[in-house]
């Protein structure tokens, strides 16, 4: 396996994503969108709001993340860039890998960056916030890598989008209970190692050592 | 390995569905008429619930079914992915739908249910809360088979997706009964022998024995039909091109 062929597609991935129209912004965009609607649905009481917090961030965070995701392979499956690497490489796991670290830098870096922020104006305790956002930090590749696994689904169906995100929604369950209750006990001063976030990082090391085989199975049989 | 790699001959396979068909329908409607009769109206109320325990019949086997089926399904789909078993895909295709059927209905029978006894159609109970994403499991894997024209691609897709659904599926439950739980414990399997009383049990057994022998039936005769779906387009390739040639109006007899 060469990580060569790792850094040579993250760092094209990269400055496609970052050149002007890239549209590596538009999952930030939407993260803060969803959160700015959650917030007018729910009412500027801060009795409402503080305690919802945790949960509009996790579910900005899944549908962003989808979304982000969703035709991340499409481009490379569709010019064929994708079955010249599956007949040339032995393995598609430094491909699958330069997905992942693409995904971390566009859509998953921006969201921890902004949600202290979202956190605050959501009023939650300023001096619980760092800690609110390792836990997002934490739980935010299990629901990374079950997007980039759906995403290989939708390249080979048709309008294959919207039934990805229809996949990932059960899978995406766990990480949801657990960050949530995790960001609560963190929130309302239990302590960072709580039983919830301890399982809310088993997790994301569970999901990082099961989906990249699935992924690669997957975007195997979408070539065919 | 040798039974599984034989049935991976259709016509083999057939011949066993075949000879298995109508006896899962006899099974399925003895059972299911001893089992409604004797349930709904010769085993007693419940000294709690009244005669809303009856929904008991119903339910419970239900309930079983929707985890049986899905663990069918992902077995299937686990062959299928070993050996690239085309009829193990197609038993896993066609035990979906039954499945899911099973699952909404234990759904459905539960909020009858939960309206005398709890005082609501729904609560986010642990147990309601994951058999409502068990069904969301169930159509995102008959959305695959929807979606993919090519039927092996389709094969490939749902194989996989069936398989990290089943290794999804006790971390949901686990996390859903962590999230919440209000259902009564388990009273059937237990340590210390059931805690119904024999003649509530037996016609939850026979429904339980309906169940399954419906489930086997309709899988079946699922494959069967899907069998012989392919086997009739095989046939229209296979045939010679009839070309119908009709004389030429033009060239009329000259005689």
């Amino acid at each position: 396996m060469s990580f060569g062929l790792t850094r040579a597609i993250a760092a094209r991935d990269l400055s496609i994503a970052f050149r002007a129209g890239g549209g590596w912004f538009y999952a930030l965009m939407f993260f803060a969108v969803f959160a700015a609607m959650a917030a007018l649905a729910l009412g500027p009481g801060r009795l409402l709001l503080a305690p919802a917090a945790p949960a509009v961030l996790w579910l900005a965070a899944a549908f962003s993340t989808q979304f982000a995701v969703a035709d991340i392979f499409e481009g490379d499956a569709n010019d064929g860039f994708l079955h010249a690497l599956a007949a040339e490489e032995e393995s598609l796991f430094p491909y699958v890998l330069a997905k992942v670290l693409t995904v971390m830098a566009t859509s998953a870096l921006p969201q921890v960056v902004a949600a202290p922020i979202i956190l605050t104006m959501y009023g939650a305790p300023v001096d619980a916030v760092i800690a609110a956002t390792m836990v997002f930090l934490m739980g935010l590749p299990g629901i990374m890598l079950i997007a980039l696994f759906t995403a290989a689904l939708a390249a080979g169906l048709r309008a294959g989008g919207m039934l990805a995100t229809l996949i990932a929604a059960p899978f995406m369950a766990p990480v949801l209970i657990f960050g949530v209750s995790a960001m609560k006990k963190v929130l309302n001063g239990y302590g960072f190692w709580s039983p919830e976030m301890l399982v809310l990082t088993a997790l994301s090391l569970f999901f990082a050592a099961v989906i990249p085989p699935f992924t690669i199975f997957v975007l195997r049989a979408a070539l065919e | 390995m040798k039974v599984i790699t034989q049935y991976a001959n259709p016509a083999k396979f057939e011949q066993l569905a075949k000879a298995i068909t109508p006896f899962a329908f006899g099974v399925f409607a003895v059972a299911c008429v001893f089992g409604l009769v004797i349930g709904l109206f010769f085993s007693p109320e419940d000294y709690q619930q009244g005669n809303s325990v009856r929904i008991m019949y119903v339910h419970v086997p239900a309930a079983w079914m929707a985890m049986f089926s899905y663990s069918f399904l992902a077995a299937m789909s686990l062959i299928a992915f070993v050996w690239r078993h085309n009829v193990a895909d197609l038993l896993a295709k066609e035990a979906a739908l039954p499945g899911a059927v099973f699952t909404a209905l234990a759904l459905f029978t539960g909020a009858v249910w939960g309206k005398p006894t709890w005082g609501a159609w729904w609560v986010w109970d642990a147990r309601l809360t994951s058999m409502l994403v068990l069904l969301f499991v169930y159509l995102g894997y008959m959305a695959i088979w929807q979606a993919v024209e090519d039927t092996s691609k389709a094969a490939r897709f749902a194989r996989i997706v069936a398989l990290i659904g089943f290794i999804n599926i006790p971390i949901i439950k686990f996390s859903v009964d962590w999230w919440n739980t209000l259902h009564q414990p388990a009273s059937i399997i237990r340590a210390d022998g059931p805690t119904i009383h024999v003649s509530m049990l037996m016609p939850l057994f026979a429904m339980l024995i309906a169940y399954t022998a419906f489930f086997v039936w309709l899988t079946l005769a699922g494959v069967r039909a899907e069998l012989m779906g392919l086997r009739a387009a095989q046939k229209a390739q296979r045939a010679p091109r009839t070309v119908s040639v009709k004389p030429a109006t033009a060239e009329a007899p000259h005689d």
